[in-house]
């Protein structure tokens, strides 16, 4: 992307002690992108988010949010940048209108047409004291708040905990709408679906660092496709081993190959043998996941 | 916003402050009531003992002597002591004959009544002459002026009469006032802050354009305008009472105000040092625990101070000592130097609150 990033984290290391919380974090979120933060709990998501947000003090590095220091200009920052924390409380005694018009108010903003848009696509009930919600209507609430000053950059930390399915696929409708009216998202998320379902991009964390970042389109293209094929009769996988394929694997006449590129010239090795069954899937980002994880078990 | 939180932060609270708003005028206005009714009860005339212009009781160099009117026909007299005038619990110390004197050893410090007995042979009965007391007998005023307990709540200043208005409150309010509104400043003080970091609320109310400096200094305003409130109008109050009860005009609307608004940058750092608790504790079961332990700590103190002179230094460990409300009640002097001085070391103590404050995480 050749557009000047909204976000710009660079060296961004937070240190509780001698435990390291994120390390040396190297980061680009551009305009009107959904970014995904992958990883799972305790990974450094929320961390890298509210050291972001000037909720943490910063070890070492820097954020730039709309060109201006995270830190010095938190102010000025948070004028333009919505925020669902992954963890958070509210007035308990106040009626939900209440805290939200409470919360624009101190945002600057007397419009309450977003607010309203927002909470009647979540259903959302205004009329009730926060105390009364349950802990989906409470993330209903918090992610009202989030987009309610319509800022152009939101930053939401796990945003569908506690949603139903049904409300998770409303939500994820409603940011690729904004997506697309110029919204910018960071969301941090450990369900993977619902990074590939709504992200363009998505950077995965692990243990405070930073593993890849990468389209979610170019990531599954360099995992690759799984070809697998039944034959009639034995064959010699030898004649499998070629470029573009990454592994190969024999089960008497079953053969399971990856395939990155030179899917055609596969094919047509396949095609020399008597063929029972074929199929051909695509790698998700479970598989994906699974594959940069799997170096935590040391297997 | 400008202002918005604090606006919010009265709104939200206006329960709990207006309580104890109502508690604190009860207190100013009911003491003041008090005072007419008080003083008739403990100036009362002393009573007397049953037949003491009969018996005299002398102490002197350990000894005590009591002499009586003799009594027509009397073989000998029995000596009877109690420590009450009542002689409920009295053992028998001496017994005379026909003599109307005695001179014993007497080792003890406290009062003790004596009374005398006279046994009459030829009728074979006993008659009660009279009683006798170690002491000089005091009105109940007078004994309570002179108790050494008396001193603890006069804040160090012999000439505090109980019998006058401002004596009078200067030991019925103004010596616990400190501890009443004191403890409940500290208190919603550092809940006011730690119910945000508790349940979880700083992330969002920070991911609006409020910086920390602005969040705290709304909320220790909406607590230092609170406690001045609390003091103006519990002076008007006190001035209502003391026109109900016919003591305005001796005590003047200006000792009101001033002897109570004296105490408001007392309260300001009460609620700074609250403050700074709870910003670096985060958790209120700490942070109130430590606030009311130092209120506490620095009226007894305070108390121990004017009590005993041995250890009157304590007292310049307590921030209490520079609200000199005798200073206005008894000598109509204002200490301004004092009053600035508090309304500094308040200044500071919440500037070390807001470093604090923008130093540090906030906890996830």
């Amino acid at each position: 992307m050749e557009k000047e990033p909204v976000m710009k984290i660079r060296g961004l290391t937070k240190k509780y002690g001698d435990v390291i919380g994120i390390k040396d974090l190297d980061l680009d979120v551009y305009p009107g992108e959904i970014m995904g933060f992958l990883g799972p709990n305790g990974a450094g998501k929320t961390t890298t988010i509210r050291a972001c947000l000037a909720l943490l003090n910063k070890t070492a590095g820097d954020v730039n949010i709309f060109g201006l220091d995270s830190h010095k200009d938190s102010v000025e920052i948070r004028r333009n940048v919505g925020y669902l924390p992954g963890d958070f409380g509210m007035y308990p005694d106040m009626k939900v209108k209440a805290i939200l018009k409470y919360l624009l108010s101190q945002s600057g903003v007397s419009d309450t047409t977003k607010m309203y848009e927002v909470s009647n696509l979540l259903d959302l009930d205004m009329n009730k004291k926060y105390r009364e919600l349950s802990k989906g209507n409470r993330q209903k609430v918090g992610i009202v708040q989030a987009f309610m000053a319509d800022q152009d950059l939101v930053i939401l930390d796990e945003p569908t905990g506690g949603l139903d399915p049904l409300m998770q696929q409303k939500f994820y409708d409603f940011l690729r709408k904004e997506s697309k009216e110029g919204k910018t998202i960071f969301m941090s998320s450990h369900i993977l679906a619902e990074v590939e379902e709504v992200c363009d991009r998505v950077a995965i964390i692990r243990r405070g660092e930073l593993q890849v970042v990468e389209e979610i389109s170019s990531l599954q293209d360099k995992m690759g496709k799984k070809l697998e094929v039944e034959f009639r009769d034995g064959i010699d996988p030898e004649g499998f081993e070629m470029d573009g394929v990454k592994e190969v694997e024999v089960d008497g006449n079953r053969v399971s190959l990856i395939v990155v590129e030179n899917l055609d010239e596969v094919v047509k090795e396949v095609s020399k043998y008597d063929i029972m069954n074929m199929s051909l899937e695509t790698f998700n980002l479970d598989q994906l996941f699974l594959t940069y994880y799997r170096e935590d078990d040391g297997s | 916003m400008i202002g918005g939180s604090f606006l919010f932060e009265l709104r939200n609270k206006w329960k709990g402050l207006t309580i104890f708003l109502v508690v604190a005028l009860i207190v100013a206005g009911g003491m003041v009531q008090l005072f007419p009714v008080v003083v008739d009860a403990m100036e009362e005339d002393v009573e007397e003992l049953e037949g003491e212009d009969k018996v005299r009781v002398k102490v002197e160099n350990g000894n005590v002597t009591i002499d009586w009117d003799s009594v027509e026909n009397a073989t000998h007299y029995r000596i009877l002591e109690d420590n009450v005038s009542h002689m409920a619990t009295y053992r028998e110390v001496d017994k005379v004959e026909e003599e109307n004197r005695t001179t014993f050893e007497y080792p003890i410090e406290e009062e003790r009544y004596f009374a005398v007995i006279a046994v009459l042979e030829d009728v074979e009965k006993e008659v009660f002459v009279g009683m006798g007391s170690t002491v000089e007998r005091k009105s109940p005023m007078e004994e309570l002026m002179e108790a050494p307990y008396f001193r603890a709540f006069t804040a160090g200043r012999p000439d505090v009469d109980f019998r006058y208005i401002e004596g009078f409150l200067s030991v019925e309010l103004y010596s616990w006032w400190f501890l009443l509104v004191g403890l409940y400043l500290a208190y919603i003080s550092v809940n006011g802050i730690t119910d945000d970091y508790e349940e979880r609320r700083l992330d969002i109310l920070f991911s609006n354009p409020i910086s920390r400096r602005r969040f705290l200094t709304e909320k220790f305003l909406v607590l230092v305008f609170y406690a001045f409130v609390l003091l103006s109008v519990s002076a008007v109050v006190m001035i209502g009472s003391l026109y109900s009860v016919g003591e305005l005009q001796n005590f003047g609307v200006w000792t009101a105000f001033a002897s109570m608004l004296g105490s408001w940058p007392l309260f300001l750092v009460v609620i700074a040092f609250s403050i700074l608790l709870a910003v670096k504790f985060k958790r209120s079961r700490t942070a109130v625990g430590l606030s009311l332990m130092i209120v506490l700590m620095m009226y007894a103190l305070h108390i121990a101070g004017n009590m005993v002179d041995a250890i009157e230094w304590v007292k310049s460990f307590t921030i209490l000592t520079y609200w000199d409300y005798n200073s206005v009640l008894l000598d109509g002097v204002f200490k301004i130097e004092h009053f600035l001085g508090l309304l500094l070391v308040g200044v500071l103590v919440f500037l070390a609150a807001l470093l604090t404050f923008e130093k540090e995480d906030i906890p996830a």
